[in-house]
């Protein structure tokens, strides 16, 4: 009797899931405010937020791209103090 | 000594490092030319599994005769290992495809949570059996995953990224670490240290992963890691909702917000998603930080493994230990780990070239994301829901991850000024 409980249980529990993720699907389109902003732009954009590290998040070369003077480029980066002293100070 | 010689055919540690150079000597030798993927999908699951079948066959055929022969060799029940990592391997199957739904990857509800929901539902309703059991070997396929991850861990690339990047990474997560740790050992008096560091880890350098590679370094109870796990990616959802959504409202600049949004937000993949929501300059400024601070998880995971061993494990009435002694104790995979980043960083891609290296590291990625969702179905089978309420009674874990995390946001928010908003550097984008 209690072997049948326990397996109506793991039944129970995968038709649980199964409706979380059918429910889940159904509502989130329909979710507002800033939840449904940033369900709306990952899907939108296909952007993976399952990514556990960097190397999952799909074009990393697009992040580590040094050569095409994207965010990285050790030449764009240099500390304040070591510019003053070579350059004349630029007001921005 | 004739006892550690023994060990490297013995010991998981060692047969981590093994299983790896086995997988990337089968990569390189073009063996291993593919790896099964789970595809998308919207209304119909096994629409993820079109075109796989004979791919997902290979890999549990593979991975299962590679896993055998060395249980085997450690003079394991390799009989049994293989009738349960075959079950193992089909609820792993299970796990990636339901985190394949489009919505479930637009929230970032990855396979990490499914497989150990999987495992914690068959251990909770019919038991886990003993036959189960033998095949869910959850540190094998944890160290094994530790020391391929290390190889994707590539110095020489992430250090080009430049000084206001690497400030905000890699000052603020030491900080983080160590504040989480004395608060949570001596503020709140978590008795489990395991858990603490753990959780200070998973808060202060990339969530999931960086968890599991300390939990493993410092020998953490499975239970531990299934709920920093839990905590890690409910929260993580969360910021990656509330803080780009927070940063608008208070008109942040949006290359000190991407450098916020990098250096606290736990998991990468919700780094990207929470910087594109406030424009391009935004995402790329919070992923570059979370890679560099992605590079951590190697350092910390090393450091942990030795604070560990001469310092929490020791008994404090005992001479200080030997280096013989530490070396003995020290989990000898973490070595794999630091050495297979060190050698793809400083010697793979030099020799070979950064293409054929990206090309390798492509199919090891896989590889690794089958070993970490072998290895949460595994905790999952072996966790019981008891043990997991016991650890949450009283709330101090949750206390330590909210009042950690709200220590890194304030902490992060300041560097992040401070580096990109054009006080100590230039800014990035003009």
């Amino acid at each position: 009797m209690s072997r049948t409980r326990a397996w109506l249980k793991l039944g129970g529990a995968v038709v649980a899931v199964a409706l979380g993720v059918a429910l889940l699907h159904v509502a989130s389109p329909h979710v507002g405010g800033a939840f449904g902003r940033a369900y709306d732009n990952n899907t939108r954009r296909d952007i993976d937020a399952r990514a556990l590290f960097y190397t999952e998040v799909g074009a990393v070369s697009e992040f580590l791209d040094v050569d095409g003077g994207r965010y990285g480029d050790p030449g764009q980066i240099q500390p304040r103090r070591v510019e003053s002293a070579e350059e004349p100070v630029v007001p921005r | 000594m004739s006892k550690e010689v023994e060990n490297l055919w013995k010991s998981e540690d060692y047969w981590a490092i093994w299983f790896s150079v086995l997988l990337f000597g089968g990569i390189f030798a073009g063996l291993i030319s593919q790896v099964a993927k789970i595809g998308k999908w919207v209304g119909n699951p096994l629409t993820a599994l079109s075109g796989q079948y004979l791919g997902l066959a290979l890999l549990c055929a593979g991975l299962g005769v590679l896993f055998t022969a060395g249980v085997a060799i450690m003079k394991g029940d390799w009989k049994g290992f293989l009738g349960g990592y075959l079950v193992v391997f089909v609820l792993s199957v299970i796990a990636f495809v339901i985190a394949g739904q489009k919505s479930l990857k637009a929230w970032g509800l990855g396979y990490a949570l499914w497989a150990l929901g999987f495992g914690l539902i068959v251990a909770n309703t019919v038991g886990t059996p003993k036959w189960l059991l033998r095949g869910a070997r959850s540190e094998m396929f944890i160290k094994t995953g530790l020391v391929l991850l290390g190889a994707e861990i590539l110095f020489s690339k992430i250090l080009q990224l430049g000084l206001p990047g690497l400030i905000v990474a890699w000052v603020v997560t030491p900080t983080v670490i160590v504040f989480m740790w004395y608060f949570g050992t001596r503020g709140l008096k978590i008795q489990s240290k395991t858990f603490t560091i753990i959780v200070a880890a998973a808060t202060s350098v990339c969530g999931v992963s960086a968890a599991i590679a300390v939990a493993a370094a410092c020998r953490a109870k499975k239970q531990e890691l299934t709920l920093a796990v839990g905590m890690t990616m409910i929260f993580t959802v969360l910021m990656m909702v509330a803080m780009p959504a927070l940063a608008k409202f208070v008109g942040m600049d949006p290359q000190v917000a991407g450098a916020w949004l990098g250096g606290t937000i736990d998991s990468t993949g919700a780094v990207v998603a929470a910087g594109a929501l406030l424009g391009e300059h935004a995402e790329k400024v919070a992923a570059v930080v979370k890679m560099i601070q992605n590079v951590l998880i190697g350092v910390v995971a090393f450091a942990v493994a030795v604070f560990w061993v001469t310092r929490v494990d020791r008994d404090p009435d005992a001479p200080r230990p030997s280096l013989l002694e530490i070396w003995y104790r020290f989990p000898k995979f973490i070595l794999g780990f630091a050495g297979m980043s060190l050698v793809f960083s400083f010697l793979l891609i030099p020799t070979l070239g950064g293409d054929d290296v990206s090309a390798a590291l492509d199919l090891s990625k896989h590889l690794r994301g089958w070993l970490f969702c072998l290895a949460f179905v595994s905790i999952g089978l072996e966790s019981n829901f008891r043990d997991l309420w016991s650890q949450l009674v009283g709330g101090k874990p949750i206390i330590l991850y909210i009042v950690g995390q709200s220590f890194n946001i304030v902490l992060t928010l300041l560097v992040a000024w401070l580096a990109f908003g054009g006080v100590l550097f230039e800014r990035v984008y003009k």
